[in-house]
């Protein structure tokens, strides 16, 4: 298959992969008329002679809808232009159809400037990514994860109910909703620092410790490739790398463990055994957590604070007078 | 995205007041209802169940408006409180606001609001 541009190539492997056989590719495609029974279309002699490059994907059998996505891979941002077009095509489309309902969507992998939205909003064409008032720019792939998030949850839509798509700018604002809350995902994922698994997915601070509270303590390890993991009730675990926070459930680990990390107690540091660490801490819950850089420390039933490092543990008491409440 | 979720104001056609937590809790299941949960956060679609979302207006009623789906965003960006018109209320720093111009509309984000700026609604920024 041929492609005119990179984006188009990707935004088919990313449609094709979340909606299946339901799309298809159509280059210099001539705008047909389904019907001509029309009088606006009573002197034409065939369908306009308008050509245009689409990505077609079929939602929905009955009724029939289907999306007509324009993919704009241009240097500068896509201009007003470039909206009002695909304006005309789906317009043309849906007045001439026999009973499809045709929805437009354009993606641009450098955004739009200002101008685009009105002609979107009274147009009812999905904009990716989105204008939120700021130019924002947004890396390529992040712009294909919109196409996606949006077509997957399109395709849920028009099945629960389809109609009030149909009035300007439902649609847009549709799509509008699916891809805005992006920004603050990409903020926290340039972070790359808190993790989710099994899914992978970037989180956050407070994530982690919403995940985490409360449970107790069943088990903790450092392992030869440079982690630690600590195991809590529920199946859910924490690894840190000194760099990564990963946590979560489902965490299988093949690594060995090492049988005598770097331990430590008290403020002063004094060495221990993961044994002397394990004795204390198993069976007590979260209850705090701080995110110190090159450590991760958990209060641990508001008595004691655990330490991860890349390499051990660390344990202090919390009581007070500290001296009375050595390890 | 654009309100705090502590600002939704849920109701059904009763008038009942309804958590938006627990609207969340009992049909994230729901397959066909979760339009998206992913990375990026959860939209659910609540069209058919008849919930309004009440916004306060000057006259100190509220405007019942339909709700077809409700965002939980994994990462929502800073919330702010600002005073537009007789109404003070929390919105997101990327909330989108069209405000005039001279002539024309420009859309500014909350985080850009300023005093004395007018919305393409007539109402006064004011904070």
């Amino acid at each position: 298959m041929n492609f005119k541009n990179e984006l188009e190539r990707r935004c088919y492997e990313v449609a094709s992969n979340a909606l299946g056989s339901s799309v298809r590719l159509e280059h210099n495609k001539r705008l047909q008329i389904e019907s001509a029974l029309f009088p606006e279309v009573a002197s034409f002699k065939g369908p306009p002679a308008k050509e245009i490059d689409v990505l077609v994907v079929d939602l929905l059998d009955t009724p029939k809808i289907t999306v007509l996505v324009s993919c704009k891979e241009f240097a500068k941002r896509s201009e007003p232009a470039h909206v009002q077009e695909w304006g005309a095509v789906v317009r043309t489309m849906n007045n001439y159809s026999d009973g499809t309902l045709y929805f437009g969507l354009v993606v641009s992998s450098s955004g739009f400037t200002n101008g685009c939205e009105p002609w979107a909003t009274s147009h009812n064409l999905g904009l990716v990514p989105p204008l939120k008032g700021k130019n924002l720019a947004f890396a390529p792939d992040t712009v294909l994860r919109m196409f996606e998030r949006s077509l997957t949850a399109l395709c849920k839509r028009v099945r629960l109910r389809w109609r009030d798509l149909i009035e300007a700018s439902a649609f847009f604002d549709f799509i509008y909703s699916l891809v805005a809350d992006f920004e603050g995902h990409e903020e926290v994922a340039q972070n790359g620092r808190y993790y989710v698994l099994p899914q992978g997915w970037a989180s956050s601070f407070g994530e982690m410790y919403s995940s985490l509270a409360g449970r107790v303590v069943e088990d903790l390890a450092a392992l030869t490739d440079g982690r630690t993991i600590l195991r809590l009730s529920g199946g859910v675990s924490c690894l840190f790398n000194g760099s990564k926070i990963e946590f979560g459930s489902g965490i299988s680990l093949d690594h060995p463990v090492i049988a005598s990390p770097e331990c430590s107690k008290n403020f002063e540091g004094e060495p221990c055994t993961l044994d002397f660490i394990k004795r204390v801490v198993i069976n007590l819950p979260v209850t705090s957590a701080a995110d110190f850089g090159d450590y991760v420390e958990f209060g641990l039933d508001k008595r004691f604070n655990l330490g991860m490092h890349g390499k051990g543990f660390h344990l202090v008491s919390t009581e007070n007078p500290p001296s009375d409440n050595r390890l | 995205m654009a309100s705090p979720q502590e600002q939704v104001l849920l109701v059904d056609r009763t008038g009942t007041r309804i958590e938006v937590d627990d609207v969340v809790e009992r049909l994230r299941c729901d397959e066909a209802r979760v339009l998206a949960d992913d990375e990026v956060g959860l939209v659910i679609y609540i069209g058919d169940l008849e919930y309004y979302n009440l916004t306060p207006v000057e006259t100190g009623e509220f405007l019942a408006q339909p709700v077809t789906q409700i965002s939980r965003p994994r990462f929502p960006v800073k919330v702010m409180r600002k005073q537009i018109g007789a109404r003070v209320f929390s919105v997101t720093e990327d909330a989108v606001f069209v405000i005039r111009e001279g002539s024309s509309l420009r859309k500014v984000r909350a985080g850009r609001l300023e005093p004395g700026m007018v919305l393409a609604s007539g109402e006064k920024v004011f904070r």
